[in-house]
């Protein structure tokens, strides 16, 4: 059913879509780069898998997960203005009760583990893990699309 | 001795039309009576067919109500607390939809043969129109097993989806929400939980709106069946029940056009042995013409 959304909607951000999956025992919450921008994208993908931290955990409890959307989006943001090269895209960004994980595409690895390692310790996350992908962004974002949509 | 039969039961009747505290009657003959009693049935049996398609229809309008109000607050995720009230209200929605439902298919029959005693061959039709919607339609087999699990259960809905796309629109890039809620396979349990065969087809998620939607259309071609078999009885019906009350408002005034039949017996002490109104039948104003596929 398409919907009319209300004027307090959430800001997704530009160029990006997304998919919310509220069910009884789990809750993902994904957005991705749109397809159109995605497929010019040339670089290695890396993936990078926050842990939620304890406050957060304590509070996706309280509120039935009903913030996940939320920590999400602003864990992206702060990766974002993180790594700041105009060559390093985040293609997409994952959220379950477990952790988010954000994928970003760079010409090289080195150019996201540099970031992370400038980036100070967020109070949402716990340590962080990261692996590179033999993928292409486009690859990527196709198959993270295809594991959670109907 | 010999015991005496006596060819009819000898409970000194008598029949009235009357006002609704029957402060005005007019005497009604047996026959007169039986014609009424007959008549009232049928209309009322006719009805409520219609009345129990419109309740189907209902709780429809009320899953999309509440379902446009869910996807609203998903899309802006500000309101938890509202988010939480409205979850079980949409679910209350679904049980509702699925109750009616199965109160309109398991009746259908017998009110479409409460009308037409003898014509075994219509019933038959019905029957087979019936099997054949199971046999065609999945959503009507899968509603109809649905209903052992939410009564079991109280529980109509499993998933929501909330999801945005960038789409061109009038030359336009916007951004375009979408809500959807499911019932999934997994949560339904085994097949000792849920009809086996059905199981079986059932894909790992279904979604609700396209399904009751889908299921909709096969209790309106079953509803417009049994109205149209239904069709000459009722206009027969409504024809005699009206001239009675025309009879009756003739003799005492418009204002007296809410009337009742009453039988009325000595051997309950003149108390009444059964009443029932027949004005609602010729003159309401909840079904229309429409409802009952009529054309004059």
């Amino acid at each position: 059913m398409r919907i009319t959304p209300p004027a307090d909607t959430m800001a997704i951000p530009d160029d990006y879509e997304s998919c919310d999956i509220v069910s009884i025992n789990y809750r993902h919450f994904s957005v991705w780069l749109k397809s159109q921008v995605v497929e010019t994208l040339k670089g290695v993908v890396t993936e990078v898998r926050f842990p939620w931290s304890q406050t957060v955990n304590a509070d996706n409890y309280r509120t039935r997960l009903n913030r996940l959307p939320e920590y999400a989006l602003e864990a992206m943001e702060l990766l974002q203005s993180t790594v700041q090269t105009d060559t390093c895209r985040i293609i997409s960004c994952e959220a379950d009760k477990f952790c988010c994980t954000l994928a970003l595409v760079a010409p090289l690895p080195q150019v996201v583990y540099q970031g992370l390692q400038s980036m100070p310790c967020p109070d949402l996350f716990a340590m962080p893990h990261m692996e590179n992908l033999d993928k292409s962004a486009a690859e990527y974002v196709f198959a993270h699309r295809q594991r959670h949509q109907h | 001795m010999p015991i005496r039969v006596p060819d009819r039961y000898p409970m000194d009747s008598e029949f009235y039309l009357t006002t609704r505290d029957q402060d005005l009657s007019l005497p009604l003959s047996e026959e007169q009576f039986r014609e009424l009693k007959r008549g009232r049935k049928r209309l009322s049996l006719i009805n409520a067919i219609s009345h129990k398609f419109k309740l189907v229809k209902s709780n429809f309008e009320l899953i999309e109500q509440l379902m446009g109000q869910l996807g609203a607050l998903y899309s802006g995720q500000r309101d938890i607390q509202k988010i939480e009230a409205l979850k079980p209200q949409f679910n209350a929605a679904i049980n509702n939809y699925i109750l009616s439902a199965r109160i309109f298919t398991s009746q259908l029959k017998r009110h479409v043969q409460g009308c037409l005693p003898l014509e075994r061959e219509l019933i038959l039709e019905l029957t087979e129109a019936m099997d054949q919607e199971y046999q065609k339609s999945f959503s009507y087999r899968f509603v109809d097993a649905l209903y052992d699990y939410v009564t079991y259960y109280g529980l109509g809905c499993h998933a929501f989806q909330s999801r945005t796309t960038l789409v061109e629109e009038e030359g336009q890039i916007i951004r375009r929400y979408d809500f959807h809620a499911y019932v999934e396979r997994d949560f339904i349990g085994g097949p000792s939980n849920f009809r086996a065969a059905i199981l079986a087809e059932t894909p790992d998620r279904v979604e609700i709106s396209a399904l009751l939607d889908d299921y909709n259309g096969s209790l309106q071609r079953l509803h417009d069946r049994a109205i149209s078999m239904t069709s000459e009885v009722y206009i027969d019906a409504h024809q005699i029940v009206s001239e009675f009350v025309n009879v009756f408002i003739a003799k005492y005034g418009h204002e007296h056009a809410d009337v009742f039949v009453v039988h009325k017996t000595r051997a309950f002490g003149d108390k009444i042995y059964d009443r029932f109104p027949i004005s609602m039948y010729v003159n309401n104003h909840s079904l229309s013409d429409e409802d009952l596929l009529r054309t004059y």
